[in-house]
């Protein structure tokens, strides 16, 4: 029977380690000086060796430069309860930076409800996308008045 | 007595509660942008100002604070980088993101909008 025991114990311990994980996070255009954010705390100073520690069932990532956010993106641990997530976990890249806000909801009332369905994986590797959405937008004419845009 | 002395100071507690922040624009600084872009942006900030219930005021000395836009021209974009400050040019907040192009505008200044109000 103790031997039971120290097995479940062994697997809760496991299961609470899974939430403790490293995930490496890279910027799509290489670039090294970009500091990451997570949760809107600062999480590494650059770009080119940045792991966070991962938490809760889903994170806002940001990448900034001078003080300047060049995009953010949410990373979503799986939840059994999902329905149609493929993988083992599901990334939304987003320029939309009032994704962070609706992020914290989200998080503080699945914390309480669904904690114990969700003991997915985050990704290991997530590259933060830097540039506009639709690349034939890139390069846009700021120079010139906007009756000129295309 | 006492009663009007307690009703003036409801009063002027429940003024204070409904009064709104007045900010006066200062001129957009621009690098590398159009001056098109600094009109389409002042513009979207009176509409979310007008959405978030503050007020953006025509003479200086009537705000609470002034708001400076800069729109600096990036390698992949524009800056857009707004600033909060005190009358005595005393920066208190800031904010910049990059827009790829205009119509990221939109997001950026309802983010700012909601923080400022």
């Amino acid at each position: 029977m103790g031997g039971m025991n120290r097995i479940l114990f062994l697997f809760a311990l496991l299961l609470l380690l899974v939430g403790c994980m490293g995930m490496n996070v890279r910027v799509s255009d290489g670039r090294s000086d970009y500091a990451i954010y997570k949760n809107g705390s600062l999480a590494c100073s650059r770009s080119d060796s940045c792991e966070v520690y991962t938490s809760g069932d889903a994170m806002y990532l940001e990448a900034s430069r001078n003080n300047v956010v060049y995009a953010g993106m949410v990373v979503y641990r799986q939840c059994y309860s999902y329905e149609g997530a493929s993988g083992p976990s599901s990334v939304a890249p987003t320029n939309d930076i009032l994704a962070f806000s609706v992020l914290s909801t989200i998080s503080l009332a699945s914390w309480g409800a669904t904690v114990g369905d969700c003991r997915g994986y985050f990704p290991s590797d997530v590259v933060i996308p830097i540039g506009p959405r639709d690349s034939l937008q890139a390069n846009y004419p700021w120079e010139k008045p906007i009756s000129s845009e295309r | 007595m006492k009663i009007f002395r307690s009703l003036f100071v409801v009063f002027l507690l429940a003024s204070a509660l409904w009064a709104k922040t007045e900010y006066f624009i200062l001129p957009v600084q621009l690098q590398g942008v159009h001056e098109d872009y600094a009109e389409r942006i002042t513009s979207l900030v009176k509409e979310y100002a007008t959405i978030d219930g503050y007020a953006i005021v025509s003479k200086k000395e009537d705000c609470d604070y002034l708001l400076q836009i800069k729109l600096l021209r990036e390698e992949v974009g524009v800056a857009v980088i707004f600033e909060k400050l005190k009358k005595n040019d005393k920066v208190v907040w800031s904010y910049g993101h990059i827009a790829y192009t205009p119509d990221d505008f939109i997001p950026i200044v309802s983010y700012v909008s909601r923080q400022i109000k």
